[in-house]
């Protein structure tokens, strides 16, 4: 359980680029829930998901995660309970490791992991079936370098080898958006399968409303720092894309609307 | 295939050469669509060039002789070429597009009552009967919403609105307060039809048609209810006189015209090229010194439209304009544009799907029963002339349209604050 109390996050303080990033944001994410938040840009959904991951740290408030207190812990402390996928498919894996090298570090994250490590029969027969499982035909090219492969298929790699540890929380930050369409629809399937497969629990940032309407059991939306929807169970199966850009819309309008219209509606409205 | 197309009154002659398969069908099919939306309701086929025609091709025929049948016009194939003239001969679909001589139904008015220029719209009076006048009267005080909200639920009137009210306000579909509660947003009434938005329903506007016993009732905060005949039916279009489409206020200035009084009431069908308006976002009543028109909070109570929307749609639009109201009249309109001497109104518009409207002269009613058989409209706004400098979304644009208009005799007071 991802159990997040009243963070705010403000970048560049006290100066004119001041940005309040997050503003007082609490959210509980069950065991096992699947949570897919959408927000425009600055709305605040990235600073929040590196507040979760670690890459920086909140001016106030609290994070747990699995019992733990983890607000101060590090990014890479915090990798032993978090698997990450990022958008650029270069960022996480080992472009010059062959494939089974990858994946057998990412067999032994959170863990001490020197140069020194060998690959026995039984490990690599165990990681050659799950890569087979994402029904690529990687398995046949395990010692193939990292970096000859396409972008989704690292996507898929690097969604394997976040989950490949089971992980307190799965955290992907618009892990499919540098993929052609055919691409992040196969890692977008993917992704489905682990997730219910392992029961993880998933926090997923995108920007596609296709996916936002389509995956997960709860739905956020992020506007200025703030959760501005949180829609889960039966309102969340009833989303459909068309929900979501209309709530994209309003949010538009909204900040459209300055004080010149605030007095052209006093004049204009009855 | 080669479309080329050369107009004359309201005939279009469309000039098709090549095969007119299924790709090239659709691709006829928009080019008629355009045609059809652009006025044109008699379409001449000249099919002389066409060396193949498949169902596809043949079903666009039938679709718009369909579609302009409806109109009072009709769709004809010319010269056809032998292999169109045995296809269609062998369908049996020939006769459904013999060359008439007849005038269509939009030249036969035309050319009875003759056009007026009234500002940037030229104006084709298609019906109208002399004496005819609406009466008024005004529920409730729209004021509340700038006295910030101190409003009194025993200022909710209810509202039952025959085939011949009509009617624009801020109200709810219900039998009282108690069930409107929540739900009060724009509405507006016209020809036995009513469509309200509610603020919680996500931007879906609804809507009550009048059938047999059932009658759009309403619980309403403030409203305009206005009761009576057309005295004028009207057929407008830009006029090709004046560069850019007409505006609102033009409508406005029509509707005047047309009527010959000072204050009038108008209900209209347009295709729109843009709309301009605000709509509630929460239900205005019961919040307590609610600040509707201050910035900030303005954001949280409207939804103001931040460019033109609703571009090529139908609209129905419900209206009251006056040149120098008085009390009570004068509460429930505002300023068409900034200047002294502007004109005043209120108007509220529902937006629905395009579809070309029947040429002639149209009962309001019946017209409006046909569309919301088939129809669940799409948005409603207030309609505002957003002529802020710059960053102003500028007023709301229309095509073409048929106006009812009546003179608006004596506005009584029901109701409602002082």
């Amino acid at each position: 359980m991802l159990n997040i109390k009243d963070i705010s996050k403000t970048f560049n303080p006290g100066t004119p680029d001041e940005v309040q990033a997050i503003k007082h944001v609490s959210l509980t994410v069950p065991e096992g829930s699947f949570v897919v938040v959408i927000g425009t840009n600055g709305s605040g959904k990235s600073t929040l998901q590196q507040l979760i991951a670690g890459a920086c740290v909140p001016d106030s408030g609290s994070i747990e995660l699995a019992g733990q207190d983890i607000t101060r812990w590090g990014e890479h402390r915090r990798a032993a309970l978090i698997g990450r996928v990022f958008q650029n498919p270069f960022s996480g894996t080992a472009p010059t490791l062959s494939i089974i090298e990858n994946m057998a570090l990412a067999a032994r994250r959170g863990q001490r992991r020197g140069l020194g490590w060998l690959l026995s029969g039984a490990v690599r027969r165990h990681l050659r079936e799950r890569v087979a499982e994402l029904g690529m035909g990687l398995e046949d090219r395990l010692d193939n370098a990292i970096g000859s492969l396409s972008g989704g298929q690292r996507q898929a790699l690097t969604l394997l080898m976040a989950v490949l540890q089971r992980p307190s929380l799965l955290l992907l930050d618009e892990h499919t958006a540098a993929l052609d369409p055919k691409a992040s629809d196969q890692v977008i399937r993917l992704t489905r399968d682990m997730v219910a497969r392992e029961k993880l629990t998933t926090v997923m940032v995108t920007h596609s409303m296709h996916q936002a309407a389509h995956l997960g059991d709860r739905l956020i939306m992020m506007v200025n720092g703030e959760i501005r929807q949180d829609l889960a169970d039966e309102r969340k199966r009833r989303v459909h894309v068309e929900d979501l850009l209309a709530l994209f819309e309003q949010v538009r309008r909204a900040d459209r609307l300055d004080a010149s219209a605030a007095e052209l509606l006093r004049s204009r409205y009855v | 295939m080669d479309i080329a197309m050369t107009t004359a009154g309201d005939a279009a002659t469309v000039r098709v050469s090549g095969r007119l398969d299924a790709r090239n069908a659709d691709i006829l099919s928009r080019e008629l669509d355009e045609c059809v939306r652009g006025g044109w309701h008699v379409l001449r086929m000249n099919l002389h060039d066409v060396e193949y025609i498949s169902s596809a091709g043949i079903r666009v025929l039938i679709k718009f002789a369909k579609i302009l049948q409806g109109q009072g016009g009709w769709l004809e194939v010319l010269e056809p070429s032998s292999v169109v003239a045995s296809v269609l001969e062998m369908t049996g679909t020939m006769p459904l597009f013999a060359p008439r001589k007849e005038q269509s139904a939009a030249t036969a008015t035309a050319g009875a009552s003759g056009c007026r220029q009234i500002g940037a719209m030229r104006c084709t009076v298609t019906a109208s009967a002399a004496g005819v006048s609406m009466r008024g009267r005004v529920l409730g005080n729209p004021a509340f919403m700038a006295r910030n909200g101190s409003f009194a639920p025993g200022e909710v009137r209810q509202l039952r609105l025959g085939v011949k009210a009509v009617a624009l306000g801020i109200g709810a579909f219900a039998a009282d307060h108690a069930g409107a509660k929540g739900h009060y947003g724009e509405f507006l009434a016209a020809g036995g039809v009513a469509v309200a938005l509610p603020p919680d329903s996500n931007g879906q506007p609804d809507f009550v048609v009048s059938e047999q016993r059932l009658v759009p009732e309403l619980a309403v905060l403030s409203a305009l209810h206005l009761e009576g005949d057309f005295a004028v039916q009207a057929r407008f279009e830009s006029s090709p006189q004046h560069d850019g489409l007409p505006g609102l206020s033009d409508l406005g200035a029509a509707a005047l015209a047309l009527s010959g009084a000072s204050q009038a009431v108008m209900v209209a069908l347009a295709e729109t090229s843009g709309l301009v308006g605000a709509s509630l976002l929460q239900s205005p009543e019961g919040s307590q010194d609610a600040e509707y028109f201050h910035f900030p909070e303005a954001r949280r109570w409207f939804n103001l439209t931040p460019e033109r929307v609703h571009g090529r749609q139908l609209v129905l639009l419900v209206g009251v304009f006056a040149r120098q109201p008085a009390v009570p009249l004068a509460d429930h309109l505002r300023p068409m544009a900034d200047s002294a001497d502007a004109l005043r109104g209120h108007v509220h518009a529902a937006v629905l799907s395009y579809r070309a409207l029947p040429g002639g002269s149209l009962a309001l009613p019946a017209t409006l029963a046909d569309i919301f058989q088939t129809q669940t409209p799409l948005d409603l706004l207030h309609l505002i002339n957003d002529d802020r400098a710059i960053s102003g979304a500028g007023d709301s644009l229309f095509q073409r349209g048929v106006l009812w208009v009546s003179p608006l005799g004596e506005v009584d007071m029901e109701g409602g604050a002082q």
